[in-house]
């Protein structure tokens, strides 16, 4: 290499590193002025009290203790349907089949899945679990669609995590006479733990701040859910109640605090998870 | 029975259409060392590993002829691998300890095949570290990343896990190549050892080392097996040509 051309990729080298930084550091401006935005907005309510009260007058004064059991309802239902079916698609994509016109099809099917807007899952939830199935706007009805919508996500991560696990790894399994489920429970799928993990909490991130998807599903009731069959109100949907309708845009914007802080934390635990060493 | 512990006649593999072996027939006895030599390419991996059925992984193969182990035809629909393959252990050319400790190396295999009682599977590891002379060394260490050990350890652990399941045959696939010569002695010395108690079958790159370690050597040169006897007849005496300029270092 000469010495001419050494330096235009020093160069080069600089500039990619210099450009990646800055955006780094725009996005993370960004996502500070959101979160100072709001704390502007809504810190003034925030209390204990917000998080563990019911709410009164609508949403005008209270807080949003049913709100939260409700999110956390429906992510908790999402997740216990989307994690084991997604990790076994996954499994039998990667360890079960060959590539061939199937897994094409369960890949691309997979793929227009990641890539349709939510208000369409929630208006296909409704009319297959609202109104089909009868279940009406429930905990599970939502729960159900966001399963379906966070799906693809769990599968593509899963089988990119399961992919990265190394073949020669696979082999010394099978050389000291494992099966091939004990191939794949005790070697593969503990060795790609952290990347399913990451998947299942960008799925949950994704979850937690969901509106259309709930609205359609769950419906709006303010009541504390006394079973995974009554309708509910998640905090993105009492979010968009409350400033839609005109009730309360403070109290508005002290709930987009608190959902904005959960996904902040999810995503931070998401991240810890992945840089700890295992 | 008979008296060989494997047996293969007119013994043909192919990845897909490329033929990689060609009517081989080899004997192996009991408590013996077998080496399996010849350059870069003639088959000496693809005959190892036909042995314990690992082949069977790659899409596209196929064996055609006889292969008993044990006695028994081992390419026969209804044969047992995983029971194949915990008689017949394997040690792999580079070490590949799992990425976890020094007992969960071990304990893998012994829990796989069944075995989960705590006190059990400590005494398996302690035989089998002391099989290969670690357990000194390491039994104070049980807990540490079986990665993190230098590279000698780690190929001794790798053949600890390999016995800890108490296979009848090791078939190992040049287990020294990244080894410095101090820690190649002492394989060669653990050979010597192992040797009482189990079958083995070692493929390797230098003529030296199948002389030292092995009783009989088999020649392989793309895909046949030219000649194969006793060590001492072979380097001595060879009977073809090829195996002449072969170990008389004329070849390529
Ligand atoms: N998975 C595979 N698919 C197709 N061909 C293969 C495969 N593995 C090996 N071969 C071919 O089969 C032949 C024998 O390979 P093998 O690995 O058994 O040789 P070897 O004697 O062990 O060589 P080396 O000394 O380099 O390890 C080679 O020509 C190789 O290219
Ligand atoms: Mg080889």
């Amino acid at each position: 290499m000469t010495s001419e051309s050494r330096k235009r990729n020093l160069f080069y080298n600089r500039l990619g590193i210099g450009v990646s930084r800055y955006l780094t550091v725009f996005t993370a401006v960004l996502f500070c002025s959101i979160l100072l935005f709001l704390f502007y907005h809504g810190a003034a309510n925030l209390s204990l009290k917000f998080f563990f009260s019911h709410p009164e007058n609508l949403g005008r004064s209270g807080g949003i203790f049913p709100i939260i059991i409700s999110t956390a309802l429906l992510c908790a239902v999402a997740l216990f349907i989307a994690v084991p079916l997604g990790i076994g698609t996954a499994v039998f994509l990667t360890e079960y089949t060959r590539e061939g016109w199937l897994t094409m099809i369960i890949r691309f099917g997979s793929e227009c899945l990641a890539g349709i807007p939510s208000i369409i899952f929630g208006l296909f939830g409704f009319a297959l679990f609202v109104v089909t199935l009868k279940m009406g706007w429930c905990i599970l009805s939502g729960g159900l669609t966001l399963a379906f919508m966070v799906l693809p996500t769990i599968i593509r991560t899963s089988e990119e995590a399961i992919k990265s696990v190394p073949r020669q790894l696979r082999e010394l399994g099978f050389s000291l006479g494992a099966t091939k489920s004990q191939v794949i429970s005790k070697i593969v799928l503990p060795q790609a733990r952290n990347g399913i993990l990451t998947g299942i909490i960008l799925s949950l991130g994704r979850a937690i701040g969901e509106t259309a998807c709930v609205i359609f599903t769950t419906g709006v009731s303010i009541e504390m859910p006394r079973s995974l069959f009554q309708s509910a109100r998640s905090m993105s949907v009492h979010f968009y109640i409350l400033a839609r309708e005109g009730i309360s845009m403070e109290m508005a914007y002290t709930t987009a605090l608190v959902l904005v802080s959960l996904i902040l934390l999810v995503n931070l635990f998401a991240t810890f998870l992945v840089s700890r060493k295992r | 029975m008979s008296a060989f512990l494997i047996e293969a006649r007119n013994l043909n593999f192919y990845y897909g259409t490329f033929e990689a072996l060609r009517s081989i027939n080899i004997s192996v006895s009991q408590n013996s060392v077998t080496a399996l030599i010849g350059p870069s390419g003639c088959g000496k991996s693809t005959l190892l590993r036909i042995m314990n059925r690992m082949c069977d992984l790659i899409p596209g193969s196929r064996v055609v002829g006889s292969l008993r182990v044990f006695g028994r035809e081992i390419y026969d629909p209804n044969y047992d691998v995983t029971e194949l393959r915990r008689n017949v252990g394997m040690v792999f050319q580079h070490p590949n300890p799992f990425p976890s400790t020094v007992f969960e190396n071990i304990a893998f295999g012994i829990r796989i095949a069944g075995e989960n009682g705590k006190e059990n599977i400590l005494r398996s590891v302690e035989e089998s570290l002391s099989a290969v002379d670690l357990w000194s060394d390491l039994k104070d260490r049980l807990n540490f990343p079986g990665q993190n050990l230098s590279m000698d350890f780690q190929q001794r652990l790798c053949i600890a896990r390999a016995i800890a399941i108490k296979p009848q045959i090791l078939l190992m696939d040049e287990p020294c190549s990244s080894l410095d010569p101090i820690a190649t002695q002492k394989i060669e010395e653990l050979i010597f050892e192992l040797k009482k108690k189990y079958t083995i079958v070692i493929v390797t790159h230098s003529m030296h080392q199948a002389a030292r370690v092995s009783d009989f050597t088999g020649y392989l040169l793309k895909g046949d097996l030219i000649e194969f006897d006793r060590t001492e007849s072979l380097f001595k005496r060879p009977k073809d040509t090829r195996t002449e300029e072969y170990i008389s270092g004329k070849y390529g």
